[in-house]
Protein backbone atom coordinates (compact mmCIF):
# COMPACT_ATOMS: atom_id res chain seq x y z
CA UNK A 1 0.00 0.00 0.00
CA UNK A 2 1.59 3.25 -1.15
CA UNK A 3 1.38 6.22 1.58
CA UNK A 4 2.38 8.40 -1.59
CA UNK A 5 -0.86 8.67 -3.48
CA UNK A 6 -4.05 9.03 -1.82
CA UNK A 7 -5.87 6.09 -0.70
CA UNK A 8 -7.44 4.80 -3.36
CA UNK A 9 -11.01 2.85 -2.57
CA UNK A 10 -9.90 -0.52 -4.01
CA UNK A 11 -7.33 0.34 -0.94
CA UNK A 12 -9.52 1.23 1.98
CA UNK A 13 -11.42 -1.66 0.98
CA UNK A 14 -8.39 -3.47 1.14
CA UNK A 15 -7.45 -2.47 4.31
CA UNK A 16 -11.26 -2.91 6.20
CA UNK A 17 -10.83 -6.25 5.29
CA UNK A 18 -7.65 -6.91 6.88
CA UNK A 19 -9.11 -5.13 10.07
CA UNK A 20 -12.45 -7.76 9.87
CA UNK A 21 -9.84 -10.89 8.89
CA UNK A 22 -8.99 -10.10 12.46
CA UNK A 23 -11.91 -10.43 14.31
CA UNK A 24 -12.89 -14.04 12.33
CA UNK A 25 -11.26 -15.65 15.60
CA UNK A 26 -13.72 -14.12 18.22
CA UNK A 27 -16.69 -14.19 15.84
CA UNK A 28 -16.65 -18.17 15.53
CA UNK A 29 -16.08 -18.20 19.45
CA UNK A 30 -19.34 -16.42 20.52
CA UNK A 31 -20.94 -18.29 17.06
CA UNK A 32 -19.99 -21.54 19.65
CA UNK A 33 -20.99 -20.12 22.40
CA UNK A 34 -24.65 -19.51 21.22
CA UNK A 35 -24.56 -23.06 19.76
CA UNK A 36 -23.63 -24.28 23.13
CA UNK A 37 -26.98 -22.92 24.61
CA UNK A 38 -28.77 -25.38 22.19
CA UNK A 39 -32.45 -26.14 24.01
CA UNK A 40 -31.35 -29.71 24.21
CA UNK A 41 -32.37 -31.16 27.87
CA UNK A 42 -29.85 -33.66 29.17
CA UNK A 43 -29.22 -35.49 32.41
CA UNK A 44 -25.43 -34.89 31.93
CA UNK A 45 -23.09 -31.82 29.41
CA UNK A 46 -23.16 -33.73 26.09
CA UNK A 47 -22.43 -31.02 23.99
CA UNK A 48 -18.64 -31.02 22.99
CA UNK A 49 -16.94 -27.75 25.33
CA UNK A 50 -16.64 -25.74 21.13
CA UNK A 51 -15.83 -22.42 22.41
CA UNK A 52 -12.42 -24.36 24.43
CA UNK A 53 -12.15 -26.23 20.99
CA UNK A 54 -12.08 -23.34 18.62
CA UNK A 55 -9.74 -21.09 20.91
CA UNK A 56 -7.40 -24.26 20.63
CA UNK A 57 -7.66 -24.09 16.79
CA UNK A 58 -7.07 -20.49 16.32
CA UNK A 59 -3.85 -20.99 18.40
CA UNK A 60 -3.14 -23.44 16.12
CA UNK A 61 -3.69 -22.12 12.97
CA UNK A 62 -3.37 -18.00 13.56
CA UNK A 63 -1.32 -17.55 17.08
CA UNK A 64 -0.89 -14.11 16.30
CA UNK A 65 -4.76 -13.71 16.45
CA UNK A 66 -5.53 -15.90 19.02
CA UNK A 67 -2.84 -14.36 22.17
CA UNK A 68 -3.71 -15.27 25.35
CA UNK A 69 -5.38 -12.13 26.48
CA UNK A 70 -7.72 -12.93 23.73
CA UNK A 71 -8.54 -16.07 25.23
CA UNK A 72 -9.22 -14.29 28.55
CA UNK A 73 -12.26 -12.34 27.21
CA UNK A 74 -13.59 -15.62 25.27
CA UNK A 75 -13.72 -16.93 28.82
CA UNK A 76 -15.65 -14.97 30.48
CA UNK A 77 -18.04 -14.72 27.88
CA UNK A 78 -18.38 -18.50 27.99
CA UNK A 79 -18.79 -18.35 31.55
CA UNK A 80 -21.18 -15.96 31.64
CA UNK A 81 -23.22 -17.41 28.61
CA UNK A 82 -23.20 -21.13 30.46
CA UNK A 83 -23.66 -19.99 33.75
CA UNK A 84 -19.87 -21.42 35.24
CA UNK A 85 -19.16 -18.84 37.66
CA UNK A 86 -17.06 -16.26 36.31
CA UNK A 87 -13.72 -17.10 36.37
CA UNK A 88 -13.43 -20.72 35.55
CA UNK A 89 -13.23 -20.60 32.09
CA UNK A 90 -11.81 -17.24 32.10
CA UNK A 91 -8.52 -18.71 33.72
CA UNK A 92 -8.31 -22.01 32.47
CA UNK A 93 -8.83 -20.72 28.19
CA UNK A 94 -5.74 -18.12 28.54
CA UNK A 95 -3.91 -21.17 30.58
CA UNK A 96 -4.58 -23.45 27.40
CA UNK A 97 -3.74 -21.08 25.21
CA UNK A 98 -0.92 -20.68 26.75
CA UNK A 99 0.28 -24.28 26.98
CA UNK A 100 -0.70 -25.00 23.82
CA UNK A 101 1.43 -22.15 21.70
CA UNK A 102 4.37 -23.69 23.68
CA UNK A 103 3.59 -27.33 22.85
CA UNK A 104 2.87 -26.28 19.22
CA UNK A 105 6.92 -24.86 19.44
CA UNK A 106 8.08 -28.09 20.52
CA UNK A 107 6.48 -30.36 18.36
CA UNK A 108 6.46 -28.44 15.57
CA UNK A 109 6.03 -31.11 12.52
CA UNK A 110 4.10 -33.64 14.12
CA UNK A 111 1.08 -36.09 12.31
CA UNK A 112 -2.63 -35.34 12.76
CA UNK A 113 -2.96 -38.63 14.86
CA UNK A 114 0.57 -36.61 17.90
CA UNK A 115 -2.29 -33.72 17.32
CA UNK A 116 -5.37 -35.33 18.67
CA UNK A 117 -3.58 -36.96 21.39
CA UNK A 118 -1.70 -34.07 22.35
CA UNK A 119 -5.21 -31.75 22.48
CA UNK A 120 -6.99 -34.96 24.53
CA UNK A 121 -4.55 -35.11 26.63
CA UNK A 122 -5.18 -31.11 27.53
CA UNK A 123 -9.10 -31.42 27.07
CA UNK A 124 -8.86 -34.20 29.84
CA UNK A 125 -7.03 -31.51 32.05
CA UNK A 126 -8.74 -28.89 31.13
CA UNK A 127 -11.91 -30.59 32.02
CA UNK A 128 -10.85 -31.71 35.31
CA UNK A 129 -9.16 -28.43 36.21
CA UNK A 130 -12.48 -26.97 35.77
CA UNK A 131 -14.32 -29.19 37.87
CA UNK A 132 -11.73 -28.33 40.85
CA UNK A 133 -12.19 -24.49 40.05
CA UNK A 134 -15.94 -24.87 40.31
CA UNK A 135 -15.66 -26.82 43.37
CA UNK A 136 -13.58 -24.11 44.74
CA UNK A 137 -15.62 -21.37 43.31
CA UNK A 138 -19.37 -22.77 44.44
CA UNK A 139 -18.19 -24.85 47.27
CA UNK A 140 -20.27 -28.05 45.26
CA UNK A 141 -18.61 -30.70 43.64
CA UNK A 142 -19.57 -30.94 39.90
CA UNK A 143 -19.47 -34.49 40.30
CA UNK A 144 -18.28 -36.45 36.98
CA UNK A 145 -20.27 -35.12 34.76
CA UNK A 146 -18.02 -33.08 32.93
CA UNK A 147 -15.71 -36.24 32.14
CA UNK A 148 -18.55 -37.02 29.64
CA UNK A 149 -18.26 -33.48 28.00
CA UNK A 150 -14.77 -34.53 27.70
CA UNK A 151 -15.08 -37.41 26.24
CA UNK A 152 -17.48 -35.67 23.80
CA UNK A 153 -15.08 -32.75 23.56
CA UNK A 154 -12.16 -34.93 22.02
CA UNK A 155 -14.37 -37.04 19.89
CA UNK A 156 -15.78 -33.27 18.49
CA UNK A 157 -11.90 -32.20 17.68
CA UNK A 158 -11.44 -33.59 14.18
CA UNK A 159 -14.63 -31.90 13.23
CA UNK A 160 -13.96 -28.54 14.51
CA UNK A 161 -10.26 -28.93 13.39
CA UNK A 162 -11.08 -29.24 9.62
CA UNK A 163 -14.04 -26.69 9.68
CA UNK A 164 -11.95 -23.73 11.20
CA UNK A 165 -9.17 -25.02 9.05
CA UNK A 166 -11.04 -24.32 6.02
CA UNK A 167 -12.54 -21.15 7.10
CA UNK A 168 -8.86 -19.79 8.16
CA UNK A 169 -8.21 -20.82 4.67
CA UNK A 170 -10.48 -18.86 2.99
CA UNK A 171 -11.08 -15.96 5.30
CA UNK A 172 -7.86 -15.43 7.29
CA UNK A 173 -4.98 -16.83 5.67
CA UNK A 174 -3.20 -14.04 3.28
CA UNK B 1 6.73 -15.08 19.85
CA UNK B 2 9.33 -17.58 20.63
CA UNK B 3 11.90 -17.16 23.31
CA UNK B 4 14.70 -16.76 20.75
CA UNK B 5 18.12 -19.14 21.51
CA UNK B 6 20.36 -17.70 23.19
CA UNK B 7 23.11 -18.08 20.39
CA UNK B 8 20.77 -16.27 18.13
CA UNK B 9 20.12 -13.29 20.08
CA UNK B 10 22.67 -11.09 18.54
CA UNK B 11 20.73 -11.82 14.75
CA UNK B 12 17.53 -10.83 16.63
CA UNK B 13 16.80 -7.06 16.45
CA UNK B 14 15.60 -5.40 19.95
CA UNK B 15 11.88 -4.85 19.05
CA UNK B 16 11.82 -8.67 18.01
CA UNK B 17 12.74 -9.52 21.64
CA UNK B 18 10.74 -6.56 23.19
CA UNK B 19 7.91 -8.14 21.34
CA UNK B 20 8.72 -11.87 22.86
CA UNK B 21 8.98 -10.25 26.69
CA UNK B 22 5.54 -8.29 26.07
CA UNK B 23 3.85 -11.57 24.93
CA UNK B 24 5.07 -13.32 27.78
CA UNK B 25 3.56 -10.34 30.21
CA UNK B 26 0.60 -10.29 28.32
CA UNK B 27 0.13 -13.80 28.83
CA UNK B 28 0.68 -13.65 32.38
CA UNK B 29 -1.73 -11.22 32.97
CA UNK B 30 -4.30 -12.68 31.17
CA UNK B 31 -4.00 -16.03 33.20
CA UNK B 32 -3.31 -13.48 36.39
CA UNK B 33 -6.79 -11.75 35.71
CA UNK B 34 -8.58 -14.96 35.30
CA UNK B 35 -7.33 -16.62 38.64
CA UNK B 36 -8.22 -12.81 40.41
CA UNK B 37 -11.83 -13.01 38.88
CA UNK B 38 -12.72 -16.73 39.94
CA UNK B 39 -11.30 -15.71 43.51
CA UNK B 40 -14.12 -12.45 43.33
CA UNK B 41 -16.74 -15.09 42.41
CA UNK B 42 -15.37 -17.24 44.97
CA UNK B 43 -16.24 -14.21 47.70
CA UNK B 44 -19.10 -13.01 45.50
CA UNK B 45 -21.24 -15.40 43.62
CA UNK B 46 -23.64 -12.96 42.22
CA UNK B 47 -20.61 -11.24 40.83
CA UNK B 48 -21.33 -10.06 36.93
CA UNK B 49 -24.55 -9.77 37.07
CA UNK B 50 -24.88 -7.46 34.26
CA UNK B 51 -22.57 -9.92 31.95
CA UNK B 52 -24.52 -12.52 32.58
CA UNK B 53 -27.79 -10.68 32.18
CA UNK B 54 -26.80 -9.10 28.81
CA UNK B 55 -25.08 -12.82 27.73
CA UNK B 56 -28.67 -14.66 28.68
CA UNK B 57 -30.16 -11.54 26.36
CA UNK B 58 -27.91 -12.20 23.26
CA UNK B 59 -28.11 -15.45 23.28
CA UNK B 60 -32.25 -16.27 24.06
CA UNK B 61 -33.28 -14.47 20.31
CA UNK B 62 -31.19 -16.81 18.37
CA UNK B 63 -32.58 -19.76 19.60
CA UNK B 64 -36.30 -18.13 20.18
CA UNK B 65 -36.28 -17.35 16.19
CA UNK B 66 -35.07 -20.74 15.02
CA UNK B 67 -37.45 -22.38 17.31
CA UNK B 68 -39.79 -22.78 14.73
CA UNK B 69 -38.52 -25.24 12.62
CA UNK B 70 -37.10 -26.90 14.65
CA UNK B 71 -40.67 -27.32 16.84
CA UNK B 72 -42.12 -28.60 13.29
CA UNK B 73 -39.26 -31.35 13.16
CA UNK B 74 -39.89 -32.77 16.94
CA UNK B 75 -43.48 -32.27 16.19
CA UNK B 76 -43.52 -34.93 13.04
CA UNK B 77 -40.45 -37.27 14.99
CA UNK B 78 -43.16 -37.28 17.87
CA UNK B 79 -45.95 -38.43 15.56
CA UNK B 80 -44.04 -40.91 13.48
CA UNK B 81 -42.77 -42.17 17.20
CA UNK B 82 -46.88 -42.41 18.25
CA UNK B 83 -47.93 -43.77 15.01
CA UNK B 84 -45.72 -47.24 16.05
CA UNK B 85 -47.59 -48.01 19.17
CA UNK B 86 -51.18 -46.14 18.61
CA UNK B 87 -53.48 -49.40 19.35
CA UNK B 88 -52.06 -50.40 22.07
CA UNK B 89 -51.88 -46.70 23.52
CA UNK B 90 -55.20 -46.40 22.89
CA UNK B 91 -56.83 -49.36 24.60
CA UNK B 92 -54.47 -48.42 27.36
CA UNK B 93 -55.63 -44.77 27.45
CA UNK B 94 -59.47 -45.94 27.31
CA UNK B 95 -58.31 -48.12 30.18
CA UNK B 96 -57.06 -45.44 32.22
CA UNK B 97 -59.84 -43.31 31.43
CA UNK B 98 -62.58 -45.61 32.77
CA UNK B 99 -60.46 -45.57 36.00
CA UNK B 100 -60.62 -41.82 36.36
CA UNK B 101 -63.56 -41.21 35.71
CA UNK B 102 -64.44 -42.81 38.97
CA UNK B 103 -61.46 -41.14 40.71
CA UNK B 104 -63.15 -37.48 39.10
CA UNK B 105 -66.31 -38.28 40.38
CA UNK B 106 -64.75 -39.16 44.32
CA UNK B 107 -62.02 -35.68 43.44
CA UNK B 108 -65.40 -33.66 42.99
CA UNK B 109 -66.94 -34.78 46.06
CA UNK B 110 -63.81 -34.07 48.39
CA UNK B 111 -63.33 -30.80 46.77
CA UNK B 112 -66.91 -29.65 47.85
CA UNK B 113 -66.62 -30.76 51.12
CA UNK B 114 -63.00 -29.52 51.32
CA UNK B 115 -64.95 -26.19 49.85
CA UNK B 116 -67.19 -26.63 52.93
CA UNK B 117 -64.46 -27.31 55.79
CA UNK B 118 -62.43 -24.34 54.51
CA UNK B 119 -65.70 -21.99 54.96
CA UNK B 120 -66.43 -23.08 57.97
CA UNK B 121 -62.92 -22.53 59.26
CA UNK B 122 -62.05 -19.43 57.67
CA UNK B 123 -58.53 -20.26 56.12
CA UNK B 124 -56.92 -17.43 54.36
CA UNK B 125 -55.75 -17.89 51.30
CA UNK B 126 -53.35 -15.48 48.90
CA UNK B 127 -55.75 -14.83 46.14
CA UNK B 128 -54.99 -14.11 42.41
CA UNK B 129 -52.01 -13.92 41.51
CA UNK B 130 -49.63 -13.04 38.49
CA UNK B 131 -48.54 -15.85 36.29
CA UNK B 132 -46.54 -15.47 32.82
CA UNK B 133 -46.72 -17.81 30.31
CA UNK B 134 -42.54 -17.74 28.32
CA UNK B 135 -40.85 -19.98 25.31
CA UNK B 136 -37.61 -21.82 26.34
CA UNK B 137 -34.93 -20.68 24.27
CA UNK B 138 -31.82 -22.16 25.05
CA UNK B 139 -30.78 -24.85 27.86
CA UNK B 140 -27.41 -25.75 29.60
CA UNK B 141 -26.62 -28.34 27.55
CA UNK B 142 -22.84 -27.38 27.28
CA UNK B 143 -22.55 -26.56 31.02
CA UNK B 144 -22.84 -28.96 34.11
CA UNK B 145 -25.39 -26.23 34.98
CA UNK B 146 -29.02 -27.61 34.91
CA UNK B 147 -30.70 -24.63 33.54
CA UNK B 148 -32.73 -23.56 31.04
CA UNK B 149 -33.28 -19.87 28.93
CA UNK B 150 -36.58 -18.59 28.80
CA UNK B 151 -37.39 -15.52 26.33
CA UNK B 152 -38.73 -13.35 29.05
CA UNK B 153 -37.10 -11.09 31.68
CA UNK B 154 -37.62 -8.19 33.77
CA UNK B 155 -39.16 -6.11 31.07
CA UNK B 156 -41.72 -9.12 31.34
CA UNK B 157 -42.08 -9.01 34.96
CA UNK B 158 -39.75 -11.97 35.53
CA UNK B 159 -37.74 -11.83 38.94
CA UNK B 160 -35.45 -13.88 40.92
CA UNK B 161 -36.95 -16.29 42.96
CA UNK B 162 -39.78 -16.91 40.88
CA UNK B 163 -41.09 -20.71 40.47
CA UNK B 164 -41.52 -21.91 37.32
CA UNK B 165 -43.91 -25.11 36.00
CA UNK B 166 -45.78 -26.38 33.43
CA UNK B 167 -48.79 -28.05 33.57
CA UNK B 168 -47.42 -31.48 34.35
CA UNK B 169 -46.01 -30.30 37.11
CA UNK B 170 -42.57 -28.02 38.49
CA UNK B 171 -39.82 -27.25 36.50
CA UNK B 172 -37.47 -24.79 38.83
CA UNK B 173 -37.38 -21.54 39.86
CA UNK B 174 -35.95 -18.31 38.48
CA UNK B 175 -32.04 -17.82 38.96
CA UNK B 176 -30.96 -14.65 36.64
CA UNK B 177 -32.78 -12.13 35.01
CA UNK B 178 -31.55 -10.21 31.70
CA UNK B 179 -33.91 -7.85 30.07
CA UNK B 180 -35.69 -9.93 27.95
CA UNK B 181 -34.32 -13.88 28.56
CA UNK B 182 -33.98 -15.61 32.22
CA UNK B 183 -32.29 -18.48 33.31
CA UNK B 184 -34.35 -21.22 34.91
CA UNK B 185 -32.77 -23.69 37.78
CA UNK B 186 -33.92 -26.95 36.51
CA UNK B 187 -34.85 -29.69 39.46
CA UNK B 188 -31.81 -31.63 38.59
CA UNK B 189 -29.35 -28.99 39.12
CA UNK B 190 -26.94 -29.67 42.62
CA UNK B 191 -27.75 -26.66 43.91
CA UNK B 192 -32.03 -27.37 43.70
CA UNK B 193 -33.46 -28.54 46.53
CA UNK B 194 -37.88 -28.05 46.91
CA UNK B 195 -39.49 -29.06 49.75
CA UNK B 196 -42.28 -31.56 49.20
CA UNK B 197 -45.10 -33.59 50.70
CA UNK B 198 -45.68 -37.53 50.22
CA UNK B 199 -49.20 -37.99 48.43
CA UNK B 200 -49.49 -41.58 50.20
CA UNK B 201 -48.51 -40.47 53.86
CA UNK B 202 -48.46 -36.81 54.15
CA UNK B 203 -45.35 -36.15 55.65
CA UNK B 204 -42.56 -33.63 54.35
CA UNK B 205 -39.36 -34.27 52.89
CA UNK B 206 -36.28 -32.80 50.38
CA UNK B 207 -36.18 -33.21 46.86
CA UNK B 208 -32.55 -32.76 45.48
CA UNK B 209 -30.84 -32.73 42.51
CA UNK B 210 -27.49 -34.17 41.57
CA UNK B 211 -27.08 -33.44 38.07
CA UNK B 212 -28.39 -36.70 36.92
CA UNK B 213 -31.80 -37.64 34.96
CA UNK B 214 -32.99 -38.70 38.61
CA UNK B 215 -33.79 -36.65 41.56
CA UNK B 216 -32.99 -37.82 45.76
CA UNK B 217 -35.56 -37.72 48.23
CA UNK B 218 -33.86 -36.46 51.55
CA UNK B 219 -35.12 -36.48 54.70
CA UNK B 220 -37.95 -38.56 54.83
CA UNK B 221 -38.70 -39.22 58.22
CA UNK B 222 -37.69 -42.86 59.41
CA UNK B 223 -41.44 -42.95 61.52
CA UNK B 224 -43.50 -42.55 58.60
CA UNK B 225 -41.62 -46.23 57.05
CA UNK B 226 -39.68 -46.07 53.74
CA UNK B 227 -40.90 -44.89 50.67
CA UNK B 228 -42.38 -46.68 47.98
CA UNK B 229 -41.49 -47.09 44.53
CA UNK B 230 -44.81 -45.43 42.87
CA UNK B 231 -45.13 -43.06 45.74
CA UNK B 232 -46.03 -39.12 44.09
CA UNK B 233 -44.40 -36.04 45.64
CA UNK B 234 -46.05 -32.91 45.46
CA UNK B 235 -44.40 -29.65 46.69
CA UNK B 236 -45.54 -28.60 49.89
CA UNK B 237 -45.18 -25.19 50.11
CA UNK B 238 -42.90 -24.61 52.70
CA UNK B 239 -40.57 -21.71 52.18
CA UNK B 240 -42.86 -19.88 50.54
CA UNK B 241 -41.79 -20.17 47.02
CA UNK B 242 -43.20 -22.56 45.22
CA UNK B 243 -47.39 -23.18 45.42
CA UNK B 244 -48.48 -25.88 47.56
CA UNK B 245 -49.77 -29.29 45.23
CA UNK B 246 -47.87 -29.12 42.33
CA UNK B 247 -46.17 -32.76 41.24
CA UNK B 248 -42.79 -32.92 41.24
CA UNK B 249 -41.82 -36.21 41.21
CA UNK B 250 -42.40 -40.10 41.52
CA UNK B 251 -40.46 -42.59 43.29
CA UNK B 252 -38.80 -45.03 41.11
CA UNK B 253 -36.19 -46.91 42.76
CA UNK B 254 -33.53 -46.91 45.11
CA UNK B 255 -29.81 -45.85 45.28
CA UNK B 256 -28.28 -47.60 47.84
CA UNK B 257 -30.74 -46.48 51.26
CA UNK B 258 -31.95 -43.65 49.21
CA UNK B 259 -34.92 -42.98 47.39
CA UNK B 260 -34.66 -41.36 43.95
CA UNK B 261 -37.62 -39.52 42.19
CA UNK B 262 -38.30 -39.02 38.32
CA UNK B 263 -39.29 -35.38 38.02
CA UNK B 264 -42.83 -34.94 36.18
CA UNK B 265 -42.23 -32.34 34.28
CA UNK B 266 -40.35 -33.89 30.78
CA UNK B 267 -38.79 -30.62 29.68
CA UNK B 268 -39.08 -31.05 25.81
CA UNK B 269 -36.51 -29.03 24.06
CA UNK B 270 -38.86 -26.41 22.39
CA UNK B 271 -41.85 -25.92 24.85
CA UNK B 272 -43.06 -23.14 26.48
CA UNK B 273 -43.36 -22.79 30.62
CA UNK B 274 -45.48 -20.61 32.66
CA UNK B 275 -43.65 -18.25 35.37
CA UNK B 276 -45.50 -17.38 38.52
CA UNK B 277 -45.40 -15.11 41.50
CA UNK B 278 -43.43 -16.63 44.78
CA UNK B 279 -46.40 -18.36 46.86
CA UNK B 280 -46.07 -16.21 49.48
CA UNK B 281 -44.86 -12.40 49.37
CA UNK B 282 -41.07 -12.00 51.05
CA UNK B 283 -41.28 -11.96 54.43
CA UNK B 284 -40.11 -8.55 55.55
CA UNK B 285 -36.51 -8.55 57.82
CA UNK B 286 -36.48 -10.28 61.37
CA UNK B 287 -35.91 -7.08 63.58
CA UNK B 288 -32.83 -7.06 64.99
CA UNK B 289 -32.44 -8.48 68.60
CA UNK B 290 -32.46 -5.77 71.23
CA UNK B 291 -29.76 -7.22 73.06
CA UNK B 292 -27.09 -7.24 69.77
CA UNK B 293 -23.84 -6.34 70.16
CA UNK B 294 -24.01 -6.71 73.70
Amino acid sequence: MSRIHPMESDDRLAEWGERLRLLVPIATCIVTLILMSFPLFTPVPVLPHLPLLAVLCWVLFSPSLMPPWVALPIGVLTDAALGVPLGVNAALMPAAAITVAAIDRRFADRPFELDWALAAILILSYQLLSAQLIAFATGVSAGGSLFVQAVSTILAYPIVVLLLARLQRRLVAQ
Amino acid sequence: MAWPPRQSWTSFSRRERNRALFSAIGSALALLAGLILLLMSRADPAQGRGLRAAALDGVAPVWAWTKAPLAWAQGVADDVDAYFDAVDRVKELEARMARQQRLREQRDALLRENAQLKAMLRVVEPGARWSRTVAIAGASSGSYVRSAVVAGGRAEGLRVGQPVRIDDGLVGRVVETGEHAARVLLLTDMSSLVPVRVVRTGRPAIVAGVNEALLEVRYVAPADGPLRVGDRLVTSGDGGVFPPDVPVAVVTGFKGELPVARPVARMQGLGYVTVEAPWLPPLPPPPAPAGAGK
